[in-house]
Parts: structure tokens; sequence; C-alpha cells
């Protein structure tokens, strides 16, 4: 009750103070209510401590249910419908008691509150409490994690000196000194003892060091020497250079060629594998052509090929207007056939007398080709005297036409077109001297083991040719002059004057000679020569108005072999061996019977025969002549004979085929039949 | 390789062997070829090579100047050599084994004629006569009947001024031609001609530019056919006169007469032989191998009368039937 009162107090308070101006008064009231207040909480905690809960929910179910009670009745009351005053009253009393019995239920409430306060207080307190110990442990555990946690470290700590590799105790008990082994104590203690290891590992590992160093710097030192010596070494390359240099026209005077020797070694290392064979520096050879040339052909060849190999097809495959195929087809033509005469760069020079005379190895066709060219550029010499035919039948049917290579001589012949030719002749010799052999089994590489005998044919062959080639050329020289100079022997054999002369001599060739005379490809196609083998000239024997054509086949390898004249008269008719047996009877004692020569004088058979020549010719001139006043028949028909007899001749005519005298007897000088 | 000298062969006398099977040819090189007629006619396959039978069997060195005489008989090859006259047995000339280097003469005869430049040495023709005779005509221009048997001259008949071209025989009549113009007419038992023929004087036969010489003359009982530089004439021996010109359109010499039959095979200065009749008429104009005929043979004896026709070239023409080339052999030199 003193609390509703003192509610109302406070309310009625508070509200007053609201409007209220006396703050004093009401501060002391309020300062009263606090004490009397707390002085009535002080109780109610020790109720809260005297009584249990349970009994004040006990108390508190009883005070509902009789709040209830009293409500049921106010209503049994109010529904009654009773509205007297006793009711009234007696409804005023049961609402006094309820409300009472509201006190009490405040009460409870705070007494409630206040335990449950209380016991939160005291929770507090106990979980403050716990709280701290749980902190504290928590600290601690921590701390002795931590704690652990360092030992732990401390455990897994390896010293650096673990990683050293130390000595075997026993071996470090032999080497050590003294000093630092300390046996007594180190073997006994094991800290000691590996204190002392580590040092004596110390110490070994300091003289290393040491003797390291001095090592190292020794080696320095070496190959700063080294470095050194390889600078000097460089440049004395470069030195020795120039020293070869300053001493060419030294080796030229002196006629040591050993740098032309030195580089020619090289590039022999150079030569394809036949032209390798060939090469053989006994003889006068030398190689000729670009060291980078031969250096890149290897490469080059291939991708060169290729490309051509690639215009060709694309060139091919086009459809285009007919003119340009028609010129693709003959570039591409002209590219195949370049391709297959393709020639290694390098060729092997050969000096033999005064002709120098060309190896070149066609690669794709596998051949060796041979051309000649004379050494100087003698004025009034004939170079093309010289080189015509020069290497020609050096052995017999071998004139260097068709490539000896079976394997593609057809190929060659149906494209080469004088192509071939322009690079040199596929002489059989020239193969078998570089070792290709087409006889057999046609090897890949050519083979290295060449008859040594044959070289030396092919070269004591090649030397006669050559020689006697520029004596021949020296003769045509004199017979172009018109000159018949023999020597004194020779000249013996003739009579002192002979009226007729040779007035022309000409070279010629085969197919002009064929065509004035047919008398010619009679005689040779009976001999069966090779046209290819012979050099043909014309000449011309002038007696005032008899005139005396001969044609002269001369072969290759005169003057082993004898020349051949075909004749033709022209005097008063004209005269061959076919209409004529005196004719015939010329040709033949000139082409027939050769006396044999003294060999320094071979040279001369050409010139022998010629002078024979003039002498028939005087001699038919005049014999016709004094066979026209004997009336026994005669090519001239004028009265007069045109020459005169000169000639002791005993019998103009002889045998049934009725031939003039043919010899000439030196001793007697008469005219004789055989 | 043929040798040049094969070019400039001449075959300049033929004989037949007495059994008309083998030829033997003497060419201007000295040479004799002796060939194999039987083989190359006939039609065995053993044979071999068909140009091995073309050429010589045999060929032999007999002289180093032309065989212009030869001639058989007997089994003999009478051969004219230098100042002589050299026989060969037949039978060494056929048997096949025996190398060329080894025919020897069987037996010579020396003819001791002038030595004078060697011209006056030579046999210039040579037939053969009665008994084991020939009548060899020397380069002393004279002929000589020479009795092979005691190897001496038995009657030396001189009248030529010139050589001798060829000679004919028949009964005690000689006849011979030469290069002087003349053919003289002997009789075997005088030493003097009996008569001396001049065709050259004949105009009709007269040819001045082929010149006056007499290369062929040929007789029998009562013709003379005789030609040379002049047209070939026909002279009836009895009158010696000049009765035809024969081959009037003919340009060449004369060098070979033969009478054959009825007709006359005649050689000339170029290469063809004709066949012509005592009228005049050519028969057969034959183109022969040799530029010129200096040598004409006939089998007498075989039925099939081959012609061999010889001469500059070494081409002898065999023709059977005497009509038209049928083989052709080779002499090699």
């Amino acid at each position: 009750m003193s609390k509703i009162s003192k509610r109302i107090e406070s309310e009625s308070v508070k509200q007053d103070t609201k409007k209220n101006k006396n703050e004093l008064s009401i501060l002391a009231v309020a300062n009263k209510v606090k004490e009397s207040s707390k002085n009535f909480m002080e109780i109610e905690e020790k109720e809260v401590e005297s009584r249990t809960g349970e009994n004040d929910l006990k108390m508190f179910k009883e005070t509902c249910s009789e709040v209830r009670r009293l409500m049921t009745d106010i209503l049994k009351l109010k529904v009654s419908g009773k509205t007297d005053e006793e009711t009234k009253k007696k409804i005023m009393e049961k609402r006094v008691e309820a409300s009472l019995l509201f006190v009490t239920l405040k009460k409870l409430n705070r007494i409630d509150k206040l335990r449950l306060k209380k016991a939160r207080d005291t929770t507090h307190d106990a979980k403050q409490r716990v709280d701290s110990f749980h902190l504290q442990l928590e600290n601690l555990l921590y701390e002795v994690f931590h704690l652990k946690k360092e030992v732990d470290k401390c455990l897994e700590f390896k010293s650096k000196d673990e990683d050293i590799e130390l000595v075997p105790v026993e071996e470090f008990y032999q080497e050590a000194p003294p000093s630092i082994s300390k046996t007594e104590l180190t073997k006994s203690n094991q800290h000691k003892l590996t204190l002392a290891r580590l040092e004596w590992e110390f110490e070994q590992r300091k003289r290393l060091s040491e003797q390291c160093r001095n090592l190292e710097q020794n080696r320095e030192k070496a190959s700063n020497e080294i470095a050194q010596k390889q600078k000097q070494l460089e440049s004395l390359l470069p030195r020795l250079n120039s020293i070869l240099e300053s001493t060419r026209p030294l080796q030229e005077e002196l006629n040591l060629p050993v740098e032309r020797i030195k580089f020619q070694k090289e590039l022999a290392l150079l030569l394809p594998d036949p032209l390798y064979i060939l090469y053989n520096p006994s003889l006068q050879i030398s190689i000729e052509g670009g060291m980078e040339d031969a250096l890149n052909f290897g490469s080059k060849n291939k991708t060169g090929l290729d490309e051509i190999l690639e215009d060709v097809d694309s060139a091919e495959s086009d459809m285009e207007a007919e003119y340009e195929t028609n010129k693709r087809t003959v570039t591409s033509n002209k590219m195949k056939t370049d391709w297959q005469l393709t020639r290694h760069p390098l060729r092997i020079q050969l000096t033999v007398e005064r002709v120098v005379i060309n190896f070149a190895y066609l690669i794709t066709l596998n051949i060796v080709v041979v051309d000649c060219k004379p050494l100087q550029r003698d004025n009034g010499i004939d170079q093309h005297c010289i080189i015509d035919n020069l290497l020609s039948e050096i052995f017999p049917n071998d004139h260097g036409d068709e490539s000896p290579n079976w394997v593609n001589c057809f190929q060659a012949r149906s494209m080469v077109n004088g192509k071939i030719n322009e690079q040199g002749k596929p002489y059989l010799w020239a193969q078998r001297l570089a070792g290709l052999d087409f006889n057999g089994v046609v090897k890949s590489t050519p083979q290295t083991f060449i008859n040594t005998e044959f070289v030396e044919t092919v070269v004591v062959a090649l030397k006669n040719r050559i020689n006697y080639r520029f004596q021949f050329v020296k003769v045509l020289h004199l017979l172009e002059k018109g000159e018949l100079n023999l020597n004194q022997d020779s000249n013996a054999a003739f009579p002192a004057t002979i009226y007729s002369r040779l007035v022309s001599w000409a070279p010629s060739s085969y197919e002009e000679c064929i065509v004035t005379s047919k008398n010619l490809d009679q005689l040779l196609n009976f001999l069966e020569i090779n046209p290819k083998a012979l050099m043909f000239f014309k000449a011309t024997i002038e007696r005032e108005s008899a005139k005396l054509l001969a044609i002269f086949v001369v072969p290759v390898d005169y003057p082993n072999s004898a020349p051949i004249c075909s004749l033709e008269l022209l005097w008063n008719g004209k005269h061959t061996r076919e209409n004529s047996e005196i004719i015939r009877g010329i040709e033949a004692e000139v082409n027939v019977s050769i006396n044999e020569l003294p060999p320094q004088h071979k040279i001369d058979i050409l010139i022998v025969q010629l002078k024979k020549l003039t002498l028939h010719l005087d001699l038919i001139t005049e014999i016709d002549g004094q066979l026209m006043k004997r009336g026994g028949g005669s090519w001239q028909s004028q009265a007069k004979p045109e020459f005169s007899a000169e000639k002791m001749i005993p019998q103009l005519i002889k045998g049934h085929d009725r031939t003039f005298p043919t010899k000439y007897d030196a001793g007697s000088g008469f005219f004789l039949h055989q | 390789m043929p040798n040049i000298k094969s070019f400039y062969v001449t075959v300049l006398s033929q004989s037949l062997s007495p059994c008309e099977q083998f030829l033997a040819a003497g060419t201007n090189f000295g040479n004799v070829n002796i060939f194999n007629i039987k083989t190359l006619y006939q039609e065995d396959v053993n044979q071999g090579p068909r140009d091995l039978l073309t050429l010589p069997q045999k060929c032999f060195s007999v002289n180093e100047k032309s065989l212009q005489a030869m001639t058989s008989s007997n089994d003999n090859l009478m051969i004219g050599g230098k100042n002589c006259i050299q026989g060969f047995s037949w039978n060494d000339l056929v048997a096949p084994k025996k190398s060329d280097l080894e025919v020897k003469p069987c037996w010579t005869v020396d003819l001791r004629l002038p030595t004078d430049f060697g011209s006056k040495e030579t046999v210039d023709c040579l037939i053969s006569g009665d008994n084991f005779s020939a009548y060899a005509a020397c380069g002393d221009n004279n002929v000589h009947h020479v009795d092979l048997e005691y190897g001496k001259v038995k009657l030396t008949f001189s009248g030529h001024t010139d050589f001798i071209h060829s000679m004919s025989q028949i009964g005690n009549q000689l006849s011979s031609a030469s290069e002087d113009g003349t053919v003289c007419i002997w009789d075997a038992r005088k030493p003097k001609p009996v008569h001396v023929i001049t065709p050259h004087s004949e105009p009709k036969l007269n040819r001045p530019h082929l010149g006056k010489w007499i290369g062929a003359v040929t007789m029998n009982e009562d013709w003379l056919v005789c030609g040379g530089g002049p047209h070939l004439g026909l002279y009836h021996l009895r009158s010696l006169t000049m009765s035809k010109v024969l081959l009037e359109d003919d340009t060449h010499g004369v060098n070979n007469v033969l009478f054959h039959e009825d007709s006359i095979i005649v050689g000339v200065d170029g290469p063809f032989v004709y066949h012509c009749l005592f009228s005049g008429d050519i028969t057969v104009k034959m183109p022969t191998s040799a530029l010129r005929v200096y040598s004409v043979c006939l089998q007498k004896k075989d039925a099939n009368k081959l012609l061999f026709v010889g001469g500059s070239g070494g081409d002898i023409d065999i023709c059977a039937g005497t009509k038209l080339q049928d083989q052709v052999v080779r002499c090699l030199s």
C-alpha cells in the first residue's frame, strides 16, 4: 500500500513537479523517497533470500485464483443485475480486495524480479569470475603453447655445424693435432668433441682454401699466357701471307711456283671424280677455273636444277596461244639441253708441246669432253689448220662425235646440234684416262686404277700428233706460197728443171670436194675412210695451158699415213681417171708408191707427192706432143705440139694398156716405165 | 680397210686352167690372182661367205713389172717375165693349202733379150703354140718362137718397129698387131712377114686422134679382124682387103677381139664389151666394171662358156652365156 501511495505520490509529484517550481521540496521528497525506498529495497532483498521461488509461485497462483474468484463474483453480481447498494458494496469490496490482491501480485512480481535480478547478478558475478579464470587459463595455455613452440623450434634447430661433413671420428683422432683434438676432454664430452672436430674442420678448410686460391692464381696466369701466345699466332698468319706475296716475283724468277702449286692442290680437292683421276701432277697439267664457282657448284647445282625443272613444268602446263607455247617449249628445251650440258666449273689444262688441251667434265652426261687450243697466237700460222681434227683418230675410230656413255648417247645425239662440240669432244681415250669405263657395267664412280702405260701411250700419241701437225702447218704454209722445197736427197730423185708450177694450194672441206668431184667420192668409199679423220685441200698445178687440178686428202695423223689425191687434167679436154689410163697411172704413182723417207723428212711426203705431180704434168704434156707427131693418138690436135720434147724418154708408150713412163732414173736422166 | 693399191689394180692378162675351172689374172703390179670359178657357180651352201668367194684364192707376186703376157697349156701357166718365160704348174697354183709366198715357177726359159733400160727385156704378149712351144712377143719388137722343152728360141719374127699388142695363131699362120700401126701376118716357118696390113691407111678405119696403133688382132681360116686406134676392121684373109668396118659408132680404141661362134667379141678402150656379127650389127653392148677393157678370156670347153672381162680396175666380170655380166670377182693387187 505504501507503494501505491508512493507511486501515486510520485506520479502526482511528477506531474506536479512539471508544473511546480519547487524543486527543493521535490528533491527533499525525492530523497526521502529514496531513502525509504532504499530501506524498502533492503527489506525486500531479505525477503527474496528468505523465500524461494516456488513459494512465490504458489502464492502467485493463489493470488491469481483469488482474483479470478473475485472477478467471477463481481461478474456474477453484475450479471445478476442487481444494482443495489449491497451488491455495489460487495462489488466494491471485492474490487478493493482485488486491488489489494493486485498489490500482492505486484509485490510478487517485484520480488520475482528482484530475485531474478539477484540471480542474474550472482550468475553475472560468477560468470565474471569464471571468465577471468578462463582468461587466465587461456593466457597460460597460450604461454604454454608458445613455450612449447619455442622448445620445438629449439629442438628442431639444425645448426650449421651439422651440415658440414666432418671427417669420421677415428680419422679425426688420427689426423688432428693434439691441440685441437684434446683427446681426453673430447672423448668424454660429445659437445667438446664436436667442437673440436669443427675446429679441425675449420682449420683444414682454411688451409685448403689457401691452396685453392694459389692454384687459381696460377691458372689465371697460365691462361693469360695462352691467350697472349694465341694472339701472336693469329697475327702470324697474315704476316706469312704477306711474305708469300712478296716472294711471288722471286718465285717467278727462280721458276719455283710454290704458291701456285699449293693453290693447285687446293683446287685439286674440289675437282669432280673423273677429273681428279685425270689430274696427274707429273704431267704439265694445271687446273683452271674459279674456286668459288667450284665450291658453290655442289649446292647451286641442285637448286638450279630444281628451279629449271619447275620452270619447265610450269611452262609446259600452260595452255596459251600457240606462239607462246612454242616459244616456251623452245626455251624449256634450251633449258633442258643447257641443264644436260652443265659442266663442272673446274677444268684441267694439259700442255703438250705448243697446244693446250682442256678437259672438262659434263656432270649430267657423265662424260669428259676435250677441247684444244694452240698455246700462242703465232702469226702466219692458220689456227684453224692446227686445231681442226687435231685430236681426231688418235686411236682408231675415235672421232669424238658421240657420247661414249651408252646410257645417254642417244639422248646426247638427239639434242646436241653441235652444242656438245662447243664444249669439246668426248674422245674415248679421255674417258679412259678419267677412269670412266663404259664398256662393261657402268659404275657410278669412276675407277681409280688407270693403266699407267695407257697414260704414257696417250701422252706420246698426243705429242706426236701435235708435233707432226705443227710441222705440217709449216709445210702448208710453204705450199700456199707455191714452194716445193725438199731436202737434198729427196730433190735428187727429181730432174733439175720442172716447168710445171704449183699455182695454188687451198684448204677445203669434205662437202665442197664431194660436190666438185665425184671421183673423190668413189675413192673414199673404196677406202672406207671416215671423212672426219681427213683434211681436204685443193691444189692447182699449171704448165702454160695445161691445168692439173688435184684434190688432196690428208689424213689427220699425217705423216704416219700418206695423203691421197684425185686428179683432173684440163688440157685439150677434161681428163680424169675415168676416161684416161694416163691420169689413172699418175694417180697410182702418186698415191701408191711412196718411197720411205728418213724420219726427219717424213713430213715432206706431201711435198714429194706434189713434186711428182708437177713432174708428171711435164711428162705427159711433152709425150702427148711427141705422140701426136708420131701418130700415136694424142689429146692435142693442132699441127705443132705445145711443148717441145726436152726429156729423154726411150720409149713413149709401153704395154697393152699403153702407159706412159712414170719413173725417173736420176742416174741416167731417163724416164722409164717401171 | 682396203689398201689403196687395190684401187689402182689393172688386169692385163688372163688365163684359164686346162680344166677351165680356175682363172689366173695377171695385174699391172706384177701379181697373179687365182680364182676358183667352180665354187663361184656352185649352189653349195657350205662354201662360206659370198664375199670371200669373189676374192682370189691365191695371190702371189711374179714380177715387179706388169704382167702383160700370160697363157696356159699342158697344165702349165706360162708367164712372160723379165727376159724369160716362167712356167708354173697349175696343180701348184690351185692347191689351196700352200701360202702365197711359196709359189715358185716350175721352169724358166731365158730369152736372152738385149738389155736396154729394161724396155727391151719384157715379154709383151704370149700365146702357146704346138708341141710345147710358145710365141713370145718381146720388147725388142720381135716375136720369138720358143721351144719350151729345150728352152731355146726356134725362130725370131722381126718386122715390127714398135711393141706388139696382141697375136693370133691358126695353123701355120701367125698374126701380130703392133703399136706401130701394122698387122703382120707371118708364116710360122719364115722370119719375115708374109703380109703387112696397115689399117690406119684405110680412110674408113683411120682415127687420127686415137692414133694408129693396133691393139687387137684375131683370125680364123677366112677372116682377120683387127683394131686399135683405127676402127675395128674385118679383113678377108685371102685377099687381104678390108671388107667391113665394125663398130663404126664406137669412139673408143679397140683393145681385145675374139671370135666366138658366129660373132665377134670386142673389148674396147672404154667400159664396154661388144658382141657383133660379121655383118657389123651389134648384138650385145655390155657395160663392164672395168673402165677400159684390157683382157678378155673365154671358156672353150664348158657348156656355159663363161666370158671373163678384165681391165682397168681390179674387178673381173664373169658373163654367162656370153651375154651380160653375171658375177664379179675382184683382184687384190
